[in-house]
C-alpha cells in the first residue's frame, strides 16, 4: 500500500450549486506529512471531509486506503476505513457532557461492538483507561481525565482530540486547522506530536493550516488550493514566490492605513 | 409564485468614519427580499380562520350571565362544601389514588419502552453518507420504508386521544387499570417517539461526525454523541410525559379503566357534590407531589457535574501513567 490518498479529476459540487473542489488530481504515499494552505473557502475542508467519506464527490475518482469512496463503498466498509482514519478539527472536537476519558476513548469505537462500549460508558477497562491515560499524557492533559469535556478551553479540547486521534492508531491522521486556535506554544507542541507520530510510528499526516510560518517549517510538502482547484503542490521552498490568497480577495481595498489589507493580514 | 421584487438597501455611499472608507460601489452586494403582497394574503386567511372558529364554536359571554345558568352554578358549588371526609370514603380514594399513580407510571415505563426504537427509526439520517448514492437503492430503500412506517405508527399513536385508546383497550383487555396501562403506553408512545426523534435530529451533525468519524456506527453514536448532548432534555419531557399521563390516568377513570376518574364519574352522575370535592382535592395533591418529585429529580440531573455516570479509576494507575511525562507511543493493537 505506497499511495494512501489518490484522487482523479475530483469535483465536488454542493446541492446549492456551489463548487467545493474541482478537478483536484493528487497523490499522497504512505509516511508523508502533507501541509494543505490556501484562503477560506477554497475547498480545504471540503477536501478533508471528502476523504473520511463524509462527502463523496460529484464526478472523479477518490481512493484511500485501498477503498474507493463512491456508491458502492457500503456501511462496513466505510466503518473499517474510517476506523483507520483519525481526526482533529478546529472546533467540534470534543461531546461536552462526557469525560475527558470517554472523550478519548471515542477514538476505539471503530474497533468495538455496541455491547462493549455501552458499557465502556459506565466502566472503563484498565487496559482501555492505561492507553487513553498514556495518549492524554502525550498531550500533558491526564489531569483533566474525569473533566467534563465542556470544562476546558478551546485549546484542550484540540488537545483532547489529539489524544484521541492516538488512541485510534490510525494510518492516516487528518487535522483541519489543528493549531488555528491555540497559542504559539501549544501550536508546536501539537505539530511535534503529528510529527512524531509521523516519524515514529509512519502514520501519514494531513494537516491544513492557515499559519504559512508553521507550514513551512513542518511540511515537507505543501498543497495550495485556489478556488477549489490545485494550484501548487511541491516543497516549501518553491513556496517562496507564490501567492496563495486569492486576487479575488484583493478587490477589498481599504483606502486610509486605519486597517491592513485583507492580505497582508493573512501573510503575517 | 414567482416574486421578483428584491430591494438594494445598502447604499453606495463614503462612511462618516474617519479612517475608514471602503467604496461599496466595486463590491457585489447581495440582495434583501422585499415585501411580499402575499404574505398580506396569509395574514388575512389566519384572521378569517380565528373569527371563523370563534363563529363557529359559539364562543360569547352572554352565558356566564344567563340566570338559569347562575342559579345552577351556585347550588352547585354550594353542594361541594363540605367535603366528604369520612373514613371509609377517604380509604377508597387512598386506593384509587395509588392505582392512578400506578397507572401513569406503568403507562410512561412502557410508552418509553416502545417509543424509544420507534423514535430512532423515525430520526430523518442526515449526512450524504446516509443518501441513496451513498449506501446502495437496496439498503435506502429498506431504511426509507421504516423511516415512513415508524412515522405513520406514531401518527396514528398520537393522533388518537388517550379516552379513544381506552374505549378499543378495554375491549381487549377487558375493565380495569391494566385497560389504562394500554391506552396510556400507545397514546404516549405516540409523542414521546416523535419528541425523541426530532431531538436526536436536532444535535449538532458537526458533533455527530466527530464521533462518526472514529468508526463509529450509527448506534454507538447513539450512545456517544446523541443521547449525552441531550440527556437533560430527554429527560424532562420524558417527566413531563409522565406529569401529563397522571391527568390523564384519571380521565382515563371515565371509561371504567381504572384509576380516581371512575368514582369522580359515579359521583357526578349520583350528584354526591361533597365526594367531588374530596376527589379533586387528591387529583390536586397528587399532581403536586409529581411535580416537586418531577423538580427534584431534574434539578438532581442537571446539577450533576457528569450527566452520564463515569466512575473514578483507581488512582494509582492514573498517577503511574501522569509521571511517565512523553511515554512511548502507544503500540499497534
Amino acid at each position: 500500500m505506497a499511495s494512501v490518498v489518490r484522487t482523479q479529476a475530483v469535483r465536488k459540487v454542493y446541492p446549492n450549486g456551489g463548487v467545493g473542489l474541482d478537478d483536484l488530481s493528487v497523490e499522497i504515499q504512505a509516511g508523508e506529512l502533507v501541509g494543505v494552505l490556501g484562503a477560506s473557502g477554497a475547498g480545504k475542508t471540503t477536501f478533508f471531509r471528502l476523504l473520511n467519506g463524509t462527502l463523496r464527490p460529484t464526478e472523479g475518482k477518490l481512493t484511500v486506503l485501498d477503498k474507493e469512496l463512491d456508491g458502492r463503498l457500503g456501511a462496513s466498509n466505510l466503518r473499517q476505513l474510517r476506523s483507520q482514519i483519525a481526526l482533529v478539527n478546529q472546533h467540534h472536537n470534543v461531546i461536552g457532557p462526557l469525560s475527558v476519558l470517554q472523550n478519548v476513548l471515542i477514538g476505539r469505537l471503530g474497533r468495538v461492538g455496541f455491547w462493549p462500549a455501552l458499557t465502556g460508558l459506565f466502566k472503563v477497562s484498565a487496559s482501555d483507561l492505561q492507553k487513553a491515560t498514556e495518549s492524554l499524557a502525550l498531550v500533558g492533559l491526564t489531569d483533566k481525565l474525569y473533566d467534563r469535556a465542556d470544562d476546558l478551553s478551546g485549546g484542550q479540547q484540540q488537545r483532547v482530540a489529539i489524544a484521541r486521534a492516538i488512541i485510534q492508531n490510525p494510518a492516516l491522521l487528518l487535522a483541519d486547522e489543528p493549531i488555528a486556535s491555540v497559542d504559539r506554544r501549544n501550536a508546536t507542541l501539537i505539530l511535534e506530536i503529528f510529527q512524531r507520530l509521523n516519524a515514529e510510528l509512519g502514520v501519514t499526516v494531513i494537516m491544513n493550516l492557515h499559519q504559512l510560518d508553521f507550514a513551512l517549517h513542518y511540511c515537507p510538502r505543501i498543497l495550495v488550493l485556489k478556488a477549489g482547484r490545485l494550484a501548487y503542490d511541491g516543497t516549501p521552498a518553491g513556496l517562496a514566490d507564490f501567492n496563495i490568497y486569492d486576487e479575488d480577495e484583493e478587490k477589498i481595498e481599504l483606502e486610509s492605513g486605519a486597517f491592513q489589507p485583507v492580505r497582508s493580514m493573512l501573510d503575517d | 409564485m414567482i416574486e421578483t421584487n428584491e430591494t438594494r438597501e445598502i447604499k453606495v455611499e463614503k462612511s462618516r468614519r474617519p479612517g475608514l472608507t471602503v467604496d461599496l460601489s466595486r463590491l457585489d452586494l447581495p440582495a434583501r427580499q422585499g415585501f411580499r403582497y402575499s404574505n398580506l394574503f396569509i395574514v388575512g386567511a389566519v384572521l378569517f380562520v380565528i373569527w371563523y372558529s370563534a363563529n363557529g364554536s359559539k364562543v360569547s359571554i352572554e352565558p356566564f350571565f344567563d340566570a338559569g345558568n347562575q342559579k345552577q352554578a351556585a347550588h352547585f358549588i354550594e353542594g361541594l362544601f363540605p367535603p366528604d371526609f369520612s373514613p371509609e370514603f377517604l380509604s377508597t380514594v387512598w386506593r384509587l389514588t395509588v392505582e392512578t399513580f400506578q397507572i401513569s407510571v406503568a403507562g410512561t415505563v412502557f410508552a418509553i419502552l416502545f417509543g424509544f426504537p420507534l423514535g430512532l427509526l423515525a430520526m430523518r439520517q442526515r449526512g450524504e453518507e446516509t443518501s441513496r448514492r451513498a449506501v446502495g437503492t437496496g439498503a435506502w430503500l429498506g431504511r426509507t420504508s421504516l423511516y415512513y412506517l415508524a412515522r405513520t405508527i406514531l401518527n396514528l399513536a398520537r393522533a388518537v386521544p388517550e379516552l379513544i385508546w381506552a374505549l378499543i383497550a378495554v375491549v381487549f383487555v377487558g375493565l380495569g387499570p391494566f385497560a389504562g396501562v394500554v391506552a396510556l403506553t400507545i397514546h404516549s408512545a405516540g409523542i414521546l417517539g416523535k419528541l425523541y426523534a426530532e431531538i436526536f435530529e436536532a444535535v449538532d451533525q458537526r458533533l455527530v461526525e466527530t464521533v462518526r468519524g472514529s468508526g463509529a456506527t450509527e448506534l454507538q453514536t447513539l450512545l456517544f454523541a446523541r443521547i449525552p448532548l441531550t440527556l437533560p432534555v430527554l429527560i424532562s419531557y420524558t417527566m413531563f410525559r409522565w406529569e401529563c399521563n397522571m391527568r390523564a390516568a384519571t380521565v382515563l377513570g371515565f371509561v371504567a379503566a381504572g384509576g380516581l376518574g371512575t368514582e369522580l364519574r359515579f359521583s357526578m352522575s349520583t350528584f354526591n357534590y361533597p365526594r367531588i370535592t374530596t376527589l379533586v382535592l387528591a387529583l390536586i395533591i397528587l399532581v403536586t407531589l409529581v411535580d416537586l418529585g418531577g423538580q427534584f429529580l431534574r434539578k438532581r440531573i442537571l446539577d450533576t457535574p457528569e450527566t452520564v455516570a463515569c466512575r473514578p479509576q483507581p488512582a494509582s494507575l492514573v498517577k503511574k501513567a501522569a509521571l511517565a511525562r512523553l511515554p512511548e507511543p502507544p503500540e499497534d493493537n
